[in-house]
């Protein structure tokens, strides 16, 4: 009997120390890479504990987040913006963080156009996590050797990639590698000849079968044609000697339409950021349009029915302190969320100083803007262009099926 | 039913497991096939929508490609690793060391199905091993990137498989070759019988039990393959190496239409437990027997 107390003292204590190491808020996420930085950056408020759990597996971590939801979700999650999230907003999931934002708009701190992001109906559900343009990444080493600027206009990055190609490199760097990847191209070609029809077309006022989209579609095919594209079989990041990356970085291939999140992995890659590697924003095709970019916003979102939903909306108030935006930009090299923390330093800090000084359009990624039901089948079939170029009207005629599908019962 | 001492003590003994199985597997299938009549995202109550899922399942002409590449991948992921890996048994019990040879080509089947998935996604890249080799004994004008065009991924995953799946089968026959009485091999050798008549006409139909077991367990297994995939292309590009089991998870993990994957879950379930009856039936038949 002694010993049997002595034991059932024993797991109390170790219960209670477990109690004692778990933190007031809990996060999940699913960038294991990013864990430490996530621990660094929330060590600075001294007003929550955390407990900050990575998810090695999107998948598993999706479904885990959503099966939590209604039972007992973490305080703070990460997930996506847009129609990603739309579903929890729907649902009724996810707490409105309306009147954080409202805070830090009205001290001048956070510029309401940020918030568009996670916005429906005028609530705000989300802060950013990640806040990314993707502009294209292009070889210093190799433009200084060719004797070439970056372009201004349409013509001058065509007359840039001839004169690449004539070197005997492969001017533009493209991946249907993860299935993802096959919208980069197809949401670039459209901005640059007509952004409000992309805007209409990811939100089912514009159709698949338009001029708009097979005139995209042609100029994608005329550069694979022409050989300026690869032929979209490299992998992206570092997992084959061949990689998209890996060419880049070799000079084989000269440019890469990537998230700035994608710059640590260039530089890994052995060449050096801002002498070897530098950003442009593509020249529109239309030149009376002004100038625009593809904009990307991680959210991290709090949960409505969490325990520790008041430490939650807590942190988020932290979240968005400038003390913390600039942590993160410190470690990530991120666009900072909170005005008043500096740029990130390096091609990312320029070109943000760029795109808010020149006024740029900043228009909603592919992935995020459109209807997930449509994005995830969407990918596979433009995959099927990439593969067969000559397909390009099949692939419209099956978008607009599946744009369709969906809008008839949304 | 009389319960009396003895079978009250059985069925103590068994309980354990059972009380396991139902809770491990026949709770969630019983879930899953109700989850199939549902429209469950995962975040909303899930209302009932009737046989919806399945006409969906059985009229969308995206499922063509998924279920041709599970019948490619049932055909010639059963026979490619059966017939070597009786092949494989049948020869090495002749060599001195055989049980070198068992274990050399039953390691691969120790290896993970996502591990032995990374290695052949290195091997089959076009800058990849498979490439190198074939350029060294000249056969350079085949080199391709084997995982990206259609139909060469699936079949190069399927030669990924066989890999990996061989030595299971090799070891079964061996079980088999080894049972075997000893004069009717004798009595057909003096008969004149030897090379591929031995085999076809005496061997084989005397170890055929086993090649049932065999090639029902490889049929279960890749009707529901799916780590492989997934791993070396998820089922890409445009869908075209995709199988039933990635459109379930496809569908379950990525769009959240959990009922409509529910349905594809219930439908490889069932053909599985088909081919499992027959399974069952003819290891049980055969413990009869002995």
């Amino acid at each position: 009997m002694k010993k049997l107390t002595s034991i059932l003292i024993g797991l109390a204590f170790l219960f209670s120390a477990n109690f004692s190491l778990a933190g007031d808020v809990q996060l999940y996420h699913d960038k294991a890479g990013w864990q430490d930085w996530w621990i660094e950056t929330f060590d600075l408020d001294s007003n929550n504990s955390y407990e900050i759990t990575p998810f090695a597996d999107t998948s598993s971590f999706q479904a885990t987040v959503r099966q939590s939801l209604r039972a007992d979700p973490p305080g703070l999650f990460t997930w996506w913006a847009g129609y990603r999230m739309k579903d929890m907003v729907d649902a009724g999931l996810v707490e409105d963080l309306s009147p954080i934002w409202d805070k830090y708009i009205a001290a001048g701190e956070v510029s309401p156009d940020l918030a568009k992001a996670f916005q429906f109906d005028g609530k705000t559900y989300a802060v950013p996590s990640l806040i990314a343009f993707w502009p294209m990444y292009y070889n210093k080493l190799v433009y200084a050797e060719l004797g070439l600027s970056e372009p201004k206009t349409w013509e001058e990055l065509e007359s840039n990639f001839e004169k690449i190609k004539a070197s005997g490199r492969t001017p533009v760097g493209q991946t249907i590698e993860g299935r993802w990847p096959a919208f980069i191209w197809f949401e670039e070609f459209l901005i640059r000849s007509d952004p409000d029809f992309y805007e209409d077309l990811v939100e089912g006022r514009a159709k698949y079968t338009d001029p708009q989209v097979e005139e995209a579609f042609l100029t994608w095919k005329s550069w694979m044609d022409k050989g300026w594209m690869d032929d979209g079989s490299a992998a992206f990041g570092f997992t084959t000697g061949d990689s998209m990356n890996n060419s880049f970085s070799k000079g084989e291939v000269v440019h890469m339409l990537v998230g700035t999140w994608f710059a640590s992995t260039v530089t890994g890659g052995g060449i050096k950021e801002g002498d070897e590697w530098g950003y442009f924003v593509l020249p529109n095709k239309n030149a009376s349009l002004p100038p625009s970019v593809i904009f990307e916003a991680g959210p991290i979102m709090v949960a409505k029915n969490a325990k520790d939903k008041d430490a939650a909306l807590d942190a988020i108030d932290f979240w968005m302190s400038e003390a913390a935006s600039a942590k993160w930009t410190e470690l990530m090299f991120f666009p900072p969320h909170n005005l008043n923390a500096g740029l990130p330093g390096g091609e990312v800090g320029e070109l943000v100083k760029e795109i808010n000084e020149g006024g740029y359009r900043q228009i909603n990624r592919y992935w995020e803007a459109t209807p997930t039901e449509i994005c995830e089948a969407a990918v596979d079939e433009i995959s099927k262009f990439v593969l067969d170029p000559t397909s390009y009207k099949d692939v419209m005629e099956n978008l607009q099926t599946l744009a369709d599908n969906y809008w008839s019962n949304n | 039913m009389n319960f009396n001492k003895d079978t009250n003590q059985a069925y103590l003994y068994i309980a354990p497991a059972v009380i396991l199985v139902s809770l491990i597997c026949i709770y969630p299938i019983i879930r899953t096939f109700i989850m199939s009549f549902t429209d469950n995202d995962g975040l909303n109550p899930a209302n009932f929508i009737g046989f919806d899922n399945y006409i969906k399942l059985f009229l969308d002409p995206n499922y063509i490609i998924p279920i041709k590449n599970t019948i490619i991948w049932t055909v010639l992921a059963t026979v490619f690793p059966v017939a070597i890996g009786f092949l494989f048994a049948y020869s090495i019990q002749f060599l001195p060391r055989s049980n070198f040879f068992q274990i050399l080509i039953y390691i691969p089947a120790t290896v993970s199905a996502a591990a032995a998935g990374v290695l052949f996604g290195f091997i089959l890249d076009k800058s990849g091993l498979f490439n190198q080799v074939l350029a060294l004994i000249g056969f350079e004008h085949l080199n391709r990137d084997w995982l990206f065009r259609a139909p060469e991924n699936t079949y190069s995953m399927i030669g990924a498989y066989t890999w990996q799946a061989t030595g299971i089968n090799m070891m079964i026959f061996l079980v088999g070759l080894q049972g075997l009485p000893k004069e009717p091999m004798e009595a057909a050798k003096i008969d004149g019988a030897k090379g591929f008549t031995l085999i076809f006409k005496i061997v084989i139909p005397m170890i055929m039990p086993y090649f049932v077991i065999a090639s029902l367990l490889a049929l279960i297994n890749s009707f529901r393959i799916f780590d492989s995939v997934w791993v070396m292309t998820m089922g890409g590009p445009g869908r075209y190496s995709e199988t039933l089991a990635v459109t379930m998870y496809r569908e379950g993990f990525i769009i959240f239409d959990l009922g409509y994957a529910a349905a594809v879950a219930v439908l490889i379930s069932l053909v599985g437990l088909v081919f499992s009856y027959y399974y069952l039936k003819s290891v049980l038949t055969k413990e009869d027997v002995s």
